[in-house]
């Protein structure tokens, strides 16, 4: 499975939007493969974290409820330059990811 | 967050030290508090979602934004936002009513965060999608109607 995963931030006055792309199948373990009938096993990510200088921003739990490499916006207030933002990332068989972007 | 005694005697096991940066860590005010998660994400309907949440007497509030389009074509990928003008948000859940698993997915917001999400999500039929949200302890709802024409749950 790719791990890859896209961050983009943009500063406007102070308020940082964060855009997140994860490469993730998101299966809900309820589509059955249309050769074999049988039920395709979840996968899907289950936390989803936002810290912003190694404190936490904004904690999301989901599901396979999400789209295909799903994608995540939020809007982060009282930042300034240089400010580090990393978002990690675990799904429900224990893989995870990570990845750092600097607001500018 | 909480520690349960286990996590705490592990984390103690692990080294005093690092258990210490994690307590002062747990106790900065932008800590964001995260609850068990109990069965809300395996509830099936919407009210066993909202009684899994403490959300049964949600008030419906026209402060809180749900940007979803009227008809989608694609229920496996449908793009929604919610904005709170609440003061003091801390907690959206989104929710699709009739997908087998309604809720979708849950934010929790420091101070630092704009209580603010958008994302996608996959939708098995024509249904609101609701937005509840925390604030200042209480729960309140918003919905939009999206009218699916091709199913994206599966099954």
């Amino acid at each position: 499975m790719s791990n890859t995963m896209k961050v983009r931030v943009k500063n406007k006055n102070g308020v940082v939007d964060v855009k997140v792309i994860i490469n993730h199948p998101m299966e809900n373990g309820l589509r059955l493969n249309p050769q074999s009938g049988n039920k395709i096993p979840a996968h899907f990510i289950n936390q989803f974290i936002i810290l912003v200088n190694g404190e936490e921003a904004l904690v999301s739990r989901c599901t396979g409820g999400l789209s295909k490499n799903p994608f995540y916006g939020f809007k982060l207030s009282d930042m300034k330059p240089n400010d580090r933002i990393t978002v990690n990332w675990t799904d429900n068989t224990g893989q995870s990811g990570s990845a750092d972007a600097v607001v500018n | 967050m909480n520690y349960n005694r286990r996590e705490f005697i592990e984390a103690l096991a692990i080294g005093g030290g690092s258990c210490l940066v994690a307590m002062t860590g747990v106790n900065m005010a932008n800590a964001v508090e995260l609850p068990g998660s109990d069965g809300r994400f395996s509830a099936s309907n919407v009210e066993g979602v909202l009684s899994e949440i403490g959300a049964a007497g949600a008030k419906q509030s026209s402060d809180i934004k749900i940007k979803a389009p009227d008809i989608a074509s694609n229920g496996s990928m449908v793009s929604v936002a919610v904005t709170s003008n609440l003061p003091d948000t801390e907690y959206i859940a989104l929710i699709a009513d009739h997908n087998p698993h309604p809720l979708i997915a849950e934010y929790y917001y420091s101070k630092k965060a704009q209580p603010y999400v958008s994302t996608r999500i996959k939708m098995a039929k024509t249904s609101q999608v609701r937005a509840i949200v925390k604030a200042g302890g209480q729960f309140y709802y918003a919905s939009s109607e999206v009218k699916v024409t091709i199913g994206g749950c599966g099954g």
